[in-house]
């Protein structure tokens, strides 16, 4: 007998009905900033985490870390319990806005995070990841005279050490410059071509439609749309008919429910059909119209 | 500057007057001493009245309260002892719980 | 647990380049050295008034700096958001409260031991006699220092450092006051205060001062009961900080 089994990945982070609440008004009143959201990181996955202000993007990371306790629903990250040894060991962190004792210099947040973390703590090591980052001249610089930007590096550079297999970053690039987000970016795909998962948490589109592979929508507490990204850009009721009639060529978008009478009022017309075919939309239309969506 | 002020404002409190002046200032209004304790010294004060001093260590009818105090009384350091071993039993407890309820 | 050491060295460097840790820390040194030149009072009494008035410093700076030092940590690493990515990979909640405890008690101590070292100076200056038990009574305010700095930190988890300065003062006003006069204090409730005298520490272990100044003989093995009991206490309020903390979010 020919036996054989396939070992299914263990995702890097799993989510299953995710929900949270705040007090507000002094406990009097809650506000539901998590209603029953759920996802999975595959390893080796960029997934892109999208919502507008308040969508719950920072509270669903803040869970993941172990910050905050979730009312209900249950998560994984690197197969453990959420703010485990071993799942904070193996991932790296940027928050959003990250800030930093200001009396100290990066290279020695740098050296006492790696103490901490049992990673290499050499002057070299320190410094080439300094260098990887775009802060090599500022190490030893204060950090209150770090721009917004130089410290968003750092955090960067704190989350790369030891090479975490899990990187995940809250709203990475918020501070940067094109030039500093174009490098930012590489070092996303390097880190992903080295066999880590990345969990992108952003608002520029164009940087989640250039490096993920998957996307999440989230809109009020709840995921309204989810996919690989060629399903979410390709568009699910308008299809693109293109036709030549009397040598002329036309191209016209048409819903779902009409495309088929189209196609046989074109051809009944005398039209040559040249090709049907989905209309891709670009991210930014697909998130205004997924957040717009009641969910 | 508030710590400061704050510092300056608790020690001028809880300074104690008392070993300032000898043990003077602890004696009820009409205490008379006993026959040893006319052994101690007796001085002018800057008043001009008369205050005494004890001898350092030495035990009066002034001084008893010094000797119920846990750092010179046997069963006070019993006492420290036995908390010591509460506290710490107590704060092992609250560890174990405390992990019991996480799982 | 290895990350506590480095984590404590870094609240130690953090604490260190505080300004206002350092006022406190030099006006006391200015404190006992200004003792040095103040006029005595009687022969016999100036050693004893160095020594009184110096301790009594000393406790009243030990629980200013253990307030400045610990009601600070846990608020402003919260407010400032320092404290997610320490929390989000390299620290356990437990580790970052061993850590920051550990750190502020460490410069807690080094300030203590520096004051006692700068009395024993002014003593042996103005040619008195340094007691022998004046090592032991600064070993005893280092165990008072972090018995009041892991209240301040339990309160610190709830409390901003406005709030957290005048609770703890009271739990020190408290903890200095003996149980029947603590009682007496309140009669209808008597039973009630003496119970909440009960459960709050006696500050009278660490307090050297009387005995020292009136010159009775303090034993090593006193010393080492109150290093106990200061410990044991700050283990049980860590303890139960810790739980708290735990299941706190961090929002």
């Amino acid at each position: 007998m020919n036996c054989s089994t396939q070992a299914t990945p263990v995702p890097s982070i799993s989510v299953s009905g995710l929900e949270k609440s705040y007090c507000r008004s002094g406990g009097l009143r809650k506000f539901a900033a998590l209603r029953g959201i759920a996802f999975e990181l595959l390893p080796g996955e960029i997934l892109g985490f999208l919502g507008p202000n308040g969508a719950g993007k920072t509270t669903t990371i803040k869970c993941l870390l172990g910050l905050l306790f979730p009312d209900a629903g249950s998560m994984t990250i690197l197969g453990g319990p959420p703010g485990g040894r071993e799942a904070r060991r193996r991932l790296g962190y940027v928050p959003e806005n990250p800030d930093y004792e200001e009396s100290f210099t990066p290279l020695e947040y740098l050296g006492l995070f790696a103490e901490m973390r049992g990673f290499d703590t050499s002057p070299a090591a320190l410094s080439r990841l300094l260098g990887r980052v775009g802060l090599s001249g500022w190490g030893s610089t204060s950090m209150r005279k770090l721009s917004k930007g130089m410290r968003q590096r750092l955090s960067l550079a704190l989350a790369l050490q030891g090479s975490p297999d899990l990187l995940v970053l809250d709203e990475p690039t918020g501070g940067l410059d094109p030039a500093a987000r174009k490098e930012f970016r590489e070092i996303i795909l390097e880190e992903h071509a080295r066999g880590a998962s990345v969990f992108l948490s952003s608002h520029m589109l164009s940087e989640v439609e250039t490096v993920c592979t998957r996307a999440v929508i989230l809109a009020k507490g709840a995921v309204v749309r989810s996919g690989t990204l060629d399903d979410l850009l390709r568009g699910e009721n308008t299809w693109r008919i293109r036709s030549t009639a009397a040598g002329r060529e036309r191209d016209e978008l048409v819903e779902l429910p009409l495309l088929q009478g189209r196609i046989d009022s074109l051809r009944s017309s005398g039209a040559e059909i040249v090709e049907v075919a989905r209309q891709f939309r670009s991210l930014e239309e697909v998130f205004l119209s997924a957040t717009s969506e009641k969910p | 500057m508030r710590p400061v002020a704050l510092l300056a404002l608790i020690a001028a409190c809880s300074c104690s007057l008392r070993t300032w002046y000898g043990d003077a200032g602890l004696q009820a209004p009409g205490h008379h001493h006993d026959e040893d304790a006319r052994a101690d010294a007796i001085q002018g004060g800057p008043g001009g009245e008369e205050r005494h001093v004890h001898a350092a260590g030495e035990r009066s009818e002034c001084t008893a309260w010094l000797f119920t105090q846990p750092w010179v009384s046997a069963p006070d350091r019993v006492r420290v002892a036995r908390d010591s071993l509460i506290l710490l039993a107590l704060a092992a407890v609250v560890r174990a719980m405390d992990r019991l309820r996480r799982g | 647990m290895k990350a506590i050491r480095p984590f404590a060295i870094m609240t130690v460097m953090s604490l260190a380049r505080r300004r206002t840790l350092w006022g406190i820390g030099i006006l006391t040194v200015l404190g006992l050295a200004g003792l040095g030149a103040v006029p005595t009072y009687g022969a016999g009494a100036s050693p004893r008034f160095v020594l009184d008035i110096g301790i009594s410093l000393m406790e009243i700076a030990a629980l200013v700096m253990a307030i400045a030092v610990g009601s600070g940590i846990v608020p402003r690493d919260r407010d400032s958001r320092t404290m997610m990515p320490l929390l989000a990979a390299p620290l356990s909640r437990d580790e970052y409260l061993a850590g920051r405890f550990l750190g502020a008690a460490l410069v807690q101590s080094a300030f203590t031991l520096l004051w006692f070292a700068g009395l024993a100076g002014v003593l042996a200056i103005r040619g008195g006699p340094v007691p022998g038990g004046l090592a032991l009574a600064g070993i005893l305010l280092c165990a008072e220092g972090w018995l009041i700095l892991s209240v301040v930190m339990l309160f610190s988890l709830w409390a901003s450092p406005p709030l957290n300065a005048p609770l703890t003062f009271l739990v020190f006003i408290v903890s200095s006051t003996s149980p029947a006069g603590f009682a007496s204090l309140i009669p209808r409730a008597g039973g009630a205060a003496l119970l909440l005298r009960t459960l709050v520490p006696r500050l009278a272990v660490f307090q050297l001062r009387d005995p020292l100044v009136h010159g009775l003989h303090v034993t090593p093995v006193y010393a080492l009961l109150g290093l106990v009991y200061g410990i044991s206490y700050s283990l049980l309020v860590l303890a139960l900080a810790s739980a708290a903390f735990r299941r706190r979010d961090l929002r």
